[in-house]
């Protein structure tokens, strides 16, 4: 079972929330797609073609910002 | 029966007794108090509420009495209890019916966890409910009073209790608590609100409660479906603006008025998001009364 929510209304933002920890976190709808993603095992290539399209960035630029990115989740308790 | 068809006699026995057994919107509520100003405030601010029947289940009885020992004498102090239990240091008797008020707010606070509690101002008209979250100089209560006094209907001007069970906000109207300026603002901007005696130097400054209006108690058992949240900001001179606010901001910043958000987790956290999901969400900013009503009014209209 996921240990995260995710609230979104459309908006730039989505809020999430750590069942386990009971802590809430604004982020950008996109770092939140991401977070999703991560958490559901996608492979590393979806991901990184997801950000380089979306950003418009190579692909080794993508795979730094997602590894970036999991560090931080995993700092505020959002990945295993 | 109301409180104030209650013999005196009864309700005095009551208040050195078992305590005087009252009905506010959802919670019974039995009060003793050996202090003259606390039974005052309680005959003028309650007797239009119901008194309990013999029957009904007590869900908070608290006290406020006087402290003994020789500090009576020269600092006379006033404590509040709740089962027994003194969460507060005590005060100077001159503060013992707000101390009352505050006793009461912290008593639901730490115990109705079958709702999801918001520190803000709730009112509603036409079945719209407004809730109006507060931080310090938001101008939340001064807002609710003039909107309470200008066809609003109260609910409660401290706490919406979001109820987990079917996402509704249930009453629990009592006398609205002013502060400082607010006071004198609302006694120029209604001129018929009835006010009690003004405690001068409170831990929160000047208070003096207004009593909460007839059509709060008239429906004091009917819950409202949460329609708006806005965060009031008064600015001295600044240009009336009620502007949209997103949903994920307007969660991140609720959250922090709830006061048993982290006690009630993933339940709160649903409650409120679903709640989110179905208000309109917005801030707020004015300067004086007369503007404000007429932004929070062009909400229904």
């Amino acid at each position: 079972m996921s240990k995260i929510k995710i609230c979104n209304w459309g908006g730039d933002e989505s809020v999430v929330y750590n069942i386990e920890f009971g802590d809430m976190h604004l982020l950008s709808s996109f770092n939140a797609e991401l977070l999703a993603l991560m958490q559901k095992q996608t492979v590393q290539s979806l991901l990184i073609e997801k950000v380089s399209v979306t950003h418009g960035i190579e692909r080794q630029e993508a795979e730094s910002y997602l590894n970036s990115l999991r560090i931080e989740y995993k700092k505020i308790n959002l990945l295993d | 029966m109301l409180v104030s068809e209650l013999p005196f006699e009864k309700i005095n026995a009551d208040f050195s007794d078992s305590g005087l057994c009252f009905k506010t919107g959802i919670f019974n509520i039995a009060v003793t108090s050996n202090i003259p100003a606390v039974t005052r405030h309680i005959r003028h601010f309650y007797s239009h509420y119901d008194c309990n029947n013999e029957t009904d289940f007590i869900d908070l009885h608290v006290e406020v009495k006087a402290v003994g020992g020789y500090r009576r004498f020269y600092r006379p102090q006033v404590s509040f209890s709740f089962d027994g239990y003194e969460p507060f240091i005590p005060l100077p008797i001159n503060q013992a019916p707000a101390m009352f008020e505050w006793g009461l707010n912290w008593c639901i606070a730490n115990t109705a966890h079958h709702y999801l509690i918001i520190h803000s101002a709730i009112i509603e008209k036409d079945g719209y409910g407004l809730i109006l979250p507060g931080t310090p100089g938001s101008g939340k209560s001064t807002l609710c009073a003039a909107l309470v006094n200008k066809g609003w209907r109260l609910l409660s001007d401290e706490m919406a209790l979001l109820s987990l069970a079917d996402g509704l906000i249930y009453p629990a109207p009592r006398p609205v608590s002013l502060k400082n300026k607010s006071i004198q603002i609302i006694k120029d901007f209604a001129p018929d609100a009835v006010f009690g005696e003004v405690m001068i130097d409170t831990l929160k400054g000047d208070i003096a409660h207004m009593l909460a209006p007839q059509s709060a108690l008239a429906e004091q058992t009917t819950a409202v479906k949460p329609a708006f949240l806005v965060f009031p900001h008064y600015k001295d001179n600044a240009e009336k603006k009620l502007i949209g606010l997103p949903k994920s901001r307007a969660l991140m910043t609720l959250a922090e008025h709830a006061f048993n958000f982290n006690i009630l987790g993933k339940q709160g956290f649903d409650s409120m998001s679903n709640m989110i999901e179905n208000v309109e969400c917005y801030d707020f900013t004015y300067a004086d009364l007369v503007t404000a009503l007429e932004g929070i009014d062009s909400l229904i209209k």
